[in-house]
């Protein structure tokens, strides 16, 4: 047991050395100045991407160990699409989007490697929002990136009125722009978000309205600067179903009216049934799956997306019994080399003990990371684990 | 299926036992001793204790001894000696730091070391004390408020804020000036500092601990209490008391160095603890000698720190403490 | 009282006033839960859905009595819970049990599990002393969880193992009645699945009662027998969970059935979208408390409340619309 103390206080310094360690290295890069564009110019993979995530890893360095919260994430979201990223808390589906907004809590939370490829269309040029400079990050964020996050209240300052919020993310992006153009525009906002009485809403503040109007108004005000991108964050976990549908359907019926791309990240498979166009699953860090929104409801292939499917009851389908995964998610630190869902998982083989399986396309679209559809075995095995 | 369900329970047995399992104390205890400042500020009031408490029976004279010297031969002269009254025999005032005396003498001829040390004595005990009567009552009348509401909870919270509302320092110098006129002695008046202190210090305690037991009182276990019939006592002595016991930890280390130095005031001002006796505060009164201020900074200097160092202490203690109980309250 | 019925609420009525002003005088009251009433039988679920505020958390803390009633009476295997001294109501606390919504706030910080367990079992002295032990121990492993546990504290669990570790501390006292109150909502999908199969498989085990508060429609459709479904304070349906699932009859059970997302791309339902929020249950509307968001409001709505009549399968609704034919 002395001894056991004794390793346990080495690995802990240990730990803290290197932590101290690597906030330097991130800091030392993260305060330079004058950074020559040719460092954060890039090229899209594909010009009709919006973003393309390409191995993107963010780590945590926190005192029991590095926290590897995104490890390795690829995916792109196509200009004017949705796309739904799903997973349970801890998955890393909120850190996705934080590292994409550049919102991660330093110094612990840092992006240690990756490219995050920002098609930006207002200057013609693709960027790499993992390496932008500052300056360069606060001009896309709410500005051509905008979020909604779960709980509304949390966004909406409380000792203004909902008009002069949005009035001032407004002014804050067009400067110029005179007064009374300001606030039409407000009403304007307001009023595509399905508020009927905007006039009323522009003088209210925020604790005068109930939880699904505040939503919209968080909407509003991220529609205010024509975003190219709204990363959704748990937009309706907070609240009650009618209300929750009155939200999507405003989200749904913007998709046409505004050329935005959505990023929805939630735990709702049923949302993301609604909403998106393709779906990314996560686990413990990871991409398991991703593919069309249809490919993934019809063909789960990945068995922790087919567990998540079954674990949910159906409105009007009898199930005796539920489904459910067996055992919790993993501890994020000193994850093993192999599958993180091998413990877990009901078609576990002798191969998931070796490396972690590699993403591997079943359809252009449609990629899955998991041994069952290893080259040879894809064709046989699709049958029987797809389809209900 | 019934495979992995085995594989993955015995994997986690395996890694669950290999756990070591602190209980919530042991929890605070461990964080609360990775805090350096918390742990620094324990130390020195260990070695505070120490010197006051142990200190002086290491030390060869008394509280109140005052020291003569003949000018002519230089000697050192007890006040039990029957040669202080030859001739050339002057009080031993403001003697330089020497080995007889390590921090010299004060004004009137005393040993400033021993009388630093007696001195800390009456400060800690009255920190000490003032903190019990002050946690006795605020923790009873703020419990009961808290946790029989209504009527009870109006009273007592009026009641509060009377005793809020009271000056502290005009009461205590008509108090001081009513001892004074009443010819009190200054042992018993230590005493009445004391209980005086305590009584009208309470008010912020109960405030605490009426907030936190209401607080307590609309979380899910203690409503799980409610609904499994758990009796009242044991609800009381059993949930609530352990889980407020933090606040109250908290309050009372916070509380000491603020008594410690509200003593000082005190005393400072001259209606704290009175001559023969010392305290930190007394000792420090000398400062208003500007010839003392300027030449012996050993007569002030050392009370002065021992102030310092001691209500930093428990400040860094109850700040150590608060982190460890409630580490998302940090920063 | 029926002979198989577990519990029996007859015209619940639970009204919290609202205060103002130094003096404390009541302006107004809250109108909670206005005149609910419903059976379970004895080993079934009975599901009580609705949105945020609807007073479906109000009636399972009422029966149970953790805040008084305003009036009505609640039966639970023959006595009536609110005619109980208080004295009395905590010996006879075990026969109904409660399960929390969330379980990092409803286990005691400072208490193992074994503990939290078992503190009520000896309190009520279920089991001789010699076997507390072994009970607590089978009780544990009855909600899988590990006999290891039993010595450890709370904050080392993740939120399925602390909600295991409610139902344990319920399920320990042999309840006749559990009432659980959103166990699931705070818990992540594949947890969920995990407890609602623990509860499904200790009611056949145990032949328990559950009544089960929840605004998610799929998992109560799962669970239950019975469903009620409420709105401000009152329940506008209420029917087995085939019948009210099939073929709904309130304007307002048919909206919230719709507006729960289904996860298949290619169903784009043909959604009722409820307009406007829920009505302030301090000042709920005149006639049909739904008049002001109903689809098919009519005028007779707008004046005259509906009766809670049953039309036949047992399938009870109060609406105007059944009223006409």
């Amino acid at each position: 047991m002395a001894i056991d103390k004794k390793a346990q206080k080495e690995k802990i310094r240990k730990i803290k050395i290197y932590n101290n360690k690597m906030y330097k290295e991130y800091e030392k890069v993260n305060k330079r100045r004058n950074i020559p564009e040719s460092e954060y110019l890039t090229q899209m993979q594909d010009p009709k991407n919006l973003i393309e995530f390409d191995n993107l890893r963010s780590y945590f360095y926190t005192d029991v160990g590095t926290v590897k919260a995104v490890d390795g994430v690829s995916f792109a979201i196509p200009m004017g699409k949705t796309i739904g990223v799903v997973g349970e808390s801890g998955c890393g589906k909120s850190v996705t989007s934080l590292s994409l907004m550049r919102l991660l809590q330093g110094p612990q939370g840092q992006i240690a490697g990756g490219q995050i490829r920002y098609n930006q269309i207002s200057k013609k040029r693709a960027v790499d929002i993992a390496k932008l400079p500052r300056k360069e990050m606060e001009k896309i964020r709410g500005n051509e990136i905008a979020m909604i996050f779960q709980e509304p209240m949390t966004t909406l300052n409380p000792v203004f009125t909902i008009g002069n919020q949005i009035d001032e993310s407004i002014l804050l992006h067009n400067p110029k722009m005179p007064k009374s153009e300001v606030r039409e525009r407000t009403i304007e906002m307001l009023k595509l978000v399905g508020i009927a009485r905007a006039e009323g809403i522009y003088e209210s503040y925020p604790h005068e309205l109930s939880g699904g109007m505040r939503q919209r108004v968080v909407i509003a005000m991220a529609l205010s600067c024509n975003p190219q991108l709204i990363i959704a964050d748990e937009p309706t976990t907070a609240l009650d179903v009618t209300i929750q549908a009155q939200i999507l359907d405003i989200l749904r019926d913007l998709k046409d009216k505004i050329n935005a791309s959505i990023m929805l990240i939630t735990h709702d498979l049923g949302v993301v049934a609604e909403m998106a166009d393709y779906v990314v699953v996560m686990y413990a860090g990871r991409i398991v799956e991703q593919g069309t929104a249809k490919e993934i409801y019809h063909q789960p292939l990945h068995p922790y997306t087919v567990g998540l499917m079954k674990s949910r009851p159906i409105l009007n389908e009898d199930i005796d019994r539920l489904y459910s995964i067996p055992g919790n998610v993993p501890n994020p630190i000193n994850l093993p080399k192999s599958c993180y869902f091998k413990n877990r998982c009901d078609k576990c083989m002798e191969k998931c003990n070796g490396d972690y399986p590699g993403l591997i396309s079943v359809s252009p679209t449609h990629k899955v990371s998991c041994y069952l559809y290893d080259k040879g075995l894809v064709s046989d095995k699709k049958a029987k684990v797809g389809g209900k | 299926m019934e495979d992995i369900q085995v594989r993955n329970e015995q994997d986690q047995d395996e890694f669950e036992l290999s756990q070591v399992i602190l209980s919530p104390t042991q929890l605070v205890l461990k964080r609360f001793f990775r805090n350096k400042l918390a742990a620094v500020g324990l130390i020195t009031i260990l070695v505070m204790i120490i010197f006051c408490f142990i200190g002086p029976f290491f030390s060869p004279y008394s509280e109140y001894e005052i020291f003569y010297i003949n000018k002519e031969t230089g000697e050192e002269i007890y006040m039990t000696d029957a040669r202080i009254s030859e001739k050339g025999v002057k009080i031993n005032i403001k003697a330089p730091i020497s080995t007889a005396h390590l921090l010299g003498t004060d004004a009137d001829g005393r040993d400033v070391l021993t009388r630093l040390m007696y001195g800390g004595r009456v400060s800690l005990t009255v920190g000490l004390v003032v903190v019990l009567v002050e946690l006795l009552i605020g923790v009873t009348l703020g419990g009961i408020a808290g946790y029989y509401g209504k009527a009870v909870d109006m009273i007592i919270m009026r009641l509060v804020e009377i005793f809020y509302s009271i000056p502290f320092i005009p009461l205590m110098l008509i108090i001081s000036a009513v001892m004074v006129g009443y010819g009190i002695s200054p042992k018993y008046k230590i005493y009445i500092i004391m209980f005086v202190m305590g009584v009208l210090f309470w008010a912020g305690v109960a405030r605490m601990v009426r907030g936190q037991i209401l607080s307590l009182r609309e979380m899910e276990f203690m409503q799980a209490t409610e609904a499994t019939g758990i009796r009242t006592s044991r609800k009381i002595f059993k949930h609530l008391v352990p889980n407020v016991m933090p606040i109250i930890i908290i309050i009372a280390t916070m509380d000491l160095g603020g008594i410690i130095l509200m003593e000082s005031t005190m005393s400072y001002l001259g209606v704290g603890i009175a001559f023969p006796y010392a305290s930190w505060g007394n000792m420090v009164t000398a400062v208003n000698n500007s010839i003392i201020l300027k030449n012996f900074p050993n007569i002030w200097l050392p009370p002065g720190v021992c102030i310092l160092l001691t209500v930093l202490a428990f400040n860094f203690i109850g700040d150590g403490l608060r982190d460890a109980y409630d580490p998302k309250m940090k920063r | 009282m029926q002979k198989d019925n577990i519990l029996e609420v007859n015209n619940l009525v639970k009204y919290f006033p609202i205060k103002s002003g130094i003096m404390q005088r009541t302006i107004g009251q809250v109108r909670a839960v206005d005149d609910v009433s419903f059976e379970i039988k004895r080993g079934e679920t009975f599901g009580l859905v609705g949105e945020s505020g609807c007073g479906k958390t109000t009636i399972g803390r009422t029966i149970i009595r953790l805040t008084e009633p305003t009036s009505g009476e609640a039966i639970v295997d023959g006595t009536n819970m609110f005619k109980m001294k208080k004295g009395k109501l905590r010996l006879a606390r075990p026969k109904v049990q409660m399960i929390f919504q969330d379980p990092y706030s409803s286990l005691d910080p400072r208490l193992p599990v074994g503990e939290i367990i078992g503190e009520a079992v000896r309190e009520h002295k279920i089991v001789p002393k010699e076997q507390y032990r072994d009970y607590i121990l089978k009780i544990m492993k009855d909600c899988g969880l590990r006999p290891y546990y039993i010595d450890r504290y709370p904050h080392e669990f993740s939120g399925g193992q602390r909600q295991r570790i409610c139902i344990a501390r319920a399920l320990a006292l042999n309840p006749d009645l559990i009432i659980a109150d959103e166990p699931v909502s705070a818990l992540d999908v594949s947890i969920q699945a995990q407890i609602i199969n623990l509860m499904k498989d200790l009611q056949e085990k145990r032949g328990l009662t559950y009544l089960f508060i929840s605004h998610d429609l799929s998992v109560v459709e799962h669970i239950s027998n019975t469903v009620g479904v409420m709105y401000l304070g009152s329940l506008v349906e209420m029917a087995p969970t085939k019948e009210i699932f099939r073929k709904p009859m309130h304007p307002y059970t048919k909206a919230l059935l719709s507006a729960v997302p289904i996860p298949n791309p290619d169903v784009k339902m043909n959604r009722t979208i409820l307009e406007g929020d829920i009505p302030s249950p301090a000042n709920p509307p005149a006639g049909c408390k739904f008049h002001t968001r109903c689809p098919q409001c009519m005028e007779i709505c707008k004046t005259q409340a509906p009766v809670f009549k049953d039309y036949g399968n047992s399938h009870k609704v109060a609406c105007h619309l059944f009223d006409q034919n």
